[in-house]
């Protein structure tokens, strides 16, 4: 951790960081790459002033950790197993497509001896690049994206195996299938129980503390270390248990706030990851670029058909095709990982080591901007792609939303609101942070989600778009802002706790602003004028209202 | 397994079951850390210091971001008064008591900052309520609180020397982080602040960025570490995107913070001798003699007794601030363990006991009332602005629904008179020219200048159950309308005699389900329903503007 020697250079790092994420977002470029450009800029391979060490390893380790977190938090059960066979088999057949090919590429580099470990180390996607950048563009929830979690979670399950073989010299594929076999099925066992335990015994235990932010959280990551160790000690992999740890939580009601709260911490140490990345690259690692140059252009367009290929004959129509393949074209971090395995154990020279170093920096730059930009790209294709689209073909019914009222904030207004927009509207969806009022929700007719509606993903979940009517309950006027400029044709109702910020609501389109205190002082002053002028009419109309208030209790 | 990760699962798996327990308890979570700390180091763990230095610069660079200086102006004299008087009284006390005891001057030093300063973590959240609903003395805890968070770190800066070791130039440098965390945030970032888009991750990395920044200056120059952590959070406290900073950091510092407040834990061991003595006398200063001496000098400075007391109340725990300080002066040695020791276990100690005495703060009020301690200075009068009135009616509070009420009166033409105890509200109704009185409504003198034997009606617009609950059995009201939160307060007071009670919300929801009706059955509605209301809108703020 910090300590006073080093705060200097942590402080040039964070700050040309900074500098960096800063001028690659207002190009719109994705940040990752000016991470790495950090690492290299002041590693050995730059000025020299910086250098990997535990602190960043620690925050790496770390940082992949709640980066699995985050997406086994992401997944719904019921969803990913729409997907779980497709990924199976495109994740792979890829792998094997892509190591042959880059066994073959390495060959006619010249690399001779060394080609096996080569083409093992590319067969993989790197899940830091690709969960990072959905997750940066709020694609996590969608079809391409589901489909690349459940591919990367299959590579991972082979990294595992990979590794261990490696660690241990293993040339013999015997053992190394079996240890595959005992690898999947720990994995599919943990996977079951701690999804069970998850709905019974992690509900009860978050329940208790489900009003309080911060308690929740903690609780989070209590249970995120704790899977941490378990799958320590039984051999699996830290990713996979962290993964576990997310998806047995994503189970429970409340897991989406939790998201948004782990996804600063997982920004913090991805960019460490990153950076790291720069930093171990070893000056004498530029020796190799032109390979690598050579190697990243056949390399991506090679993952890329392979992927592609494979989607398109599994009948997902070219859009899902195109998009979850262009994701995924990248070497994987983990190639770092077993190169320098394979570099302490002799398995490999140093000019190996920098090409495949090189040839996954490149790589990795080249697809985020890939990633980056897939939509725009796919809009370019998309008059070729037409040729292969069949009726046969369709992508998993991915939940449409139309025609829907959306309530954001619950309490005793958003409750008898609900109760109108029931009988009107197909469907009803309540956004709610109040984990007091998630019990009653959760059994409740309406859809409910629990999560703050500042989120992009939330907000995303809600299908504002296709909304017929919108009503905020909440007080929070960023959100209010968001919401009338979001939603197209719907009727929308916001609430708003000053006339300064009525005006600017209306302004902006608003069909109608609450202002909580005008709502009731309105009522109070016909009830004044009763009182003084009609004590008759009055003193019924206080029944009448008495008697609604029994209604209400009940 | 890396040490870190097996050092971290322990840290976060006591500090999960710790706050499971502190939220049954209705306990505040920081003593529910310290403890999780004991329990680790009686297993046999420890913590690095790393996480000790990065907790404690995240905890100040977020006190920072949360501190605006311009909120200071609105401080009125009598809370600034009460800090003063507070930081210097107990704090040389305490200075004093420490001494005694045979500390050296630093270790004397620190314990003087701990009875001195409350913690505004706690203190606020547990006058939340009153801080929502404008009570007066909910006010008045909450500016106090301000107060003391920057008069500690002015206090630092003055003793950053002595502290340090490094003499005048520390004092210099420290004060020149901080005068530039101030130029930064009033003249630099105005100028770009149209170019930072709002992103979370460059929030993050921006404020890393000062924060790493602020603290590796305070080490090149021997400045405070806790002041220029401060500092760097200062500097964006402005900005208007603070909230996102806020929200992104928020984790992050959950996260560090759970990790620092165990680790104190378990480098606290049990106080022993002068150390077992100078923890008792800084629980007796913090949670007695610290709220007593509030409440006196605000009786004497005119407010009535509730409000002194329960102002002082909120006051009575050892600050975060202090713990912080004293934490990061004994890993870097500065502080003996001694002092160390009996800070941590006064503001574990004291923490804890604050929750219990702001529930039961109306209850000690009362004891102390009847003990006849707790007398209201008969020297200060109300004050009201009228000769007598008949056939009035009274409103009590002048907040927005208050404003809205009076307004509509004064157009129809009635006779009418607010009744209010913050001093700035009977500012804004005077200049109204409304008849007003200042004062409490718990109190009987207040009724009497209201004339409220001789009153129609009393408006009530305070939504605070407990008082709502005293006015509706007061005999002398003759007529009254009251506001509650929910449905089973309101039946509650219609029973027990009220003409009429308000729950906005079922007003409001009654108002609300009309227009939906009204837009479900056609699109024409919603148009006239927004041009209708835009107008009044714009009415208002023309309105706003003359004045």
């Amino acid at each position: 951790m910090a300590t006073e020697l080093e705060i200097g250079s942590i402080a040039i790092t964070v700050m040309i960081a900074t500098i960096l994420a800063f001028v690659a977002r207002h190009r719109k470029q994705p940040t990752v790459i000016a991470y790495v450009l950090t690492g290299a800029i002041l590693g050995p391979i730059g000025l020299s002033i910086v250098s990997s060490g535990t602190f960043t390893r620690t925050a790496s380790e770390l940082g992949l950790s709640f980066l699995l977190f985050f997406i086994g938090l992401e997944i719904d059960l019921e969803q990913i197993q729409e997907v779980a066979k497709p990924s199976f088999l495109i994740a792979g057949i890829n792998m094997l497509i892509t190591a042959s090919g880059a066994y073959l590429l390495s060959l006619a580099l010249g690399f001779g001896t060394y080609a096996l470990f080569i083409a093992v180390a590319f067969s993989f996607s790197s899940t830091a690049v690709v969960v990072k950048l959905l997750a940066d563009s709020d694609q996590l929830a969608t079809l391409p994206g589901k489909l690349d979690v459940g591919m990367l979670l299959v590579q991972d399950l082979a990294v595992v195996v990979v590794l261990s073989a490696a660690q241990s010299g293993i040339s013999n594929p015997i053992p190394i299938l079996f240890h595959l076999g005992e690898v999947v099925l720990i994995a599919s066992l943990i996977a079951f129980t701690s999804v069970t335990a998850g709905k019974k015994i992690l509900s009860r235990w978050f329940n208790q503390i489900s009003d309080d932010k911060h308690a929740f959280f903690i609780h989070g990551i209590a249970w995120l270390f704790i899977a941490l160790v378990i799958s320590g000690e039984i051999g699996l992999s830290k990713e996979i248990g962290a993964f576990l740890a997310g998806l047995s939580l994503a189970q429970i009601p409340y897991s989406s706030e939790l998201k948004e709260e782990v996804r600063p911490l997982t920004d913090l140490f991805m960019a460490i990851f990153f950076i790291d990345i720069g930093l171990r690259m070893a000056p004498d690692a530029l020796i190799m670029v032109q390979e690598a140059v050579i190697a990243t252009a056949i390399l991506v367009p090679l993952k890329f058909i392979g992927f592609f290929g494979l989607t398109d004959k599994l009948k997902f129509t070219p859009e899902t095709s195109f998009k979850s393949s262009i994701n995924m074209v990248q070497v994987s971090e983990f190639a770092l990982v077993l190169g320098a395995i394979g570099l302490s154990g002799d398995l490999i020279t140093k000019d190996v080591m920098s090409f495949i170093s090189l040839t996954t920096v490149i790589s990795m730059a080249l697809s985020s901007y890939l990633i980056a930009k897939s939509g725009k790209l796919f809009g370019l294709f998309e008059k070729y792609l037409k040729v292969l689209e069949d009726d046969e073909k369709k992508d998993f019914n991915v939940r449409k939303l139309e025609d829907h009222a959306v309530i954001i904030g619950y309490d005793k207004i958003g409750e008898s609101v609900a109760e109108i927009l029931q009988e009107e509207f197909e469907k009803v969806i309540i956004i709610d942070r109040n984990s007091k009022n998630s019990r009653e929700l959760g059994k409740s007719s309406y859809e409910y989600i629990f999560g703050d509606f500042k989120h992009g993903e939330i907000r995303n979940a809600a299908g504002l778009k296709d909304a017929s009517f919108i009503i905020s309950l909440s007080p929070e006027f960023e959100a209010n802002l968001k919401t009338v400029e979001e939603a197209e044709d719907a009727t929308v109702f916001v609430k708003a706790e000053s006339v300064e910020e009525a005006a600017e609501l209306y302004d902006l389109g608003a069909h109608y602003v609450i202002m909580k205190n005008e709502l009731s002082s309105e009522k109070v002053k016909e009830y004044i004028r009763l009182w003084n002028e009609k004590p008759e009419i009055f003193r019924e109309e206080v029944e009448k209202y008495r008697e609604n208030l029994e209604d209400k209790d009940e | 397994m890396s040490e870190i990760t097996t050092t971290l699962t322990a840290v976060f798996i006591a500090s999960s079951v710790m706050l499971a327990l502190t939220k049954k308890l209705r306990q505040p979570s920081i003593p529910g850390y310290i403890v999780a700390g004991v329990i680790l180091s009686y297993l046999g763990f420890s913590i690095s210091n790393g996480f000790i230095q990065v907790g404690a610069a995240f905890l100040a660079f977020i006190f920072g971001l949360k501190t605006e200086p311009e909120r200071l102006k609105s401080v009125a004299s009598d809370s600034f008064k009460t800090t003063v008087l507070l930081g210097a009284v107990l704090g040389i006390i305490t200075y004093l008591v420490g001494q005694m005891l045979g500390f050296n001057p630093i270790d004397s030093l620190f314990l003087g900052i701990s009875t001195a300063a409350s913690s505004s973590l706690i203190g606020l959240e547990l006058v939340r309520e009153e801080i929502r609903a404008e009570v007066l003395h909910g006010r008045l805890s909450e500016s106090v609180h301000l107060m003391q968070d920057v008069g500690v770190v002015a206090v630092i800066a003055v003793f950053s020397g002595t502290i340090t070791g490094g003499g005048f130039p520390s004092v210099a440098a420290t004060a020149a982080l901080l005068i530039f965390a101030l130029f930064v945030r009033s003249t630099i970032l105005p100028l770009i602040e149209d170019r930072i888009e709002r992103s979370r991750e460059i929030a993050m990395l921006t404020s890393l960025s000062l924060l790493t920044g602020f603290i590796a200056l305070s080490s090149q120059y021997d400045a405070s570490f806790f002041a220029s952590a401060f500092a760097a959070g200062l500097t964006l406290s402005k900005f208007p995107y603070n909230m996102e900073t806020l929200e992104t950091l928020g984790p992050i510092k959950d996260f560090f913070s759970a990790a620092f407040f165990v680790a104190v834990g378990t480098l606290v061991s049990f106080p022993g001798g002068d150390a077992f003595l100078a923890t008792l006398l800084l629980i007796f200063l913090a949670s007695v003699t610290k709220p007593m001496l509030a409440a006196f000098y605000l009786i004497y400075e005119g407010h009535d007794a509730r409000t002194a007391y329960l102002t002082g109340l909120s006051l009575d725990q050892v600050g975060e601030f202090p713990l912080i300080l004293s934490v990061q002066a004994f890993v870097i040695g500065t502080l003996s363990a001694g002092a160390f020791d009996a800070v941590a276990a006064a503001a574990a100690v004291t923490m804890s006991l604050s929750s219990y005495s702001s529930l039961y703060d109306e209850k000690i009020f009362r004891v102390l009332e009847k003990l006849g301690v707790a007398e209201t200075n008969n020297k200060i009068e109300n004050k009201k602005n009228f000769e007598t009135l008949k056939d009035h009616i009274i409103v009590l509070g002048y907040d927005v629904p208050g404003k809205e009420i009076a307004n509509f009166l004064e157009e129809s033409g009635e006779k009418f008179l607010i009744v209010e105890n913050n001093p700035d509200k009977i500012m804004e109704a005077s200049e109204k020219n409304y008849n007003y009185v200042f004062g409490d409504v718990m109190r009987d003198e207040t009724w009497d200048m209201a004339d409220v034997e001789s009153s129609k009606l009393v408006v009530s617009t305070i939504p605070v159950a407990s008082i709502s609950q005293r006015l509706v059995n007061m005999e002398r009201i003759p007529s009254i309308f009251l506001v509650a939160d929910g449905t089973k307060e309101a039946r509650k007071l219609f029973e027990a005699g009220a003409d009429f009670v308000q729950v906005p919300d079922i007003l409001g929801a009654e108002e609300i389900k009309s227009h939906i009706e009204g837009v479900i059955e056609g699109t024409d509605y919603r148009e006239e329903l927004r041009r209708k209301n835009l107008l009044e809108i714009r009415r208002h703020l023309n309105m706003d503007e003359e004045r």
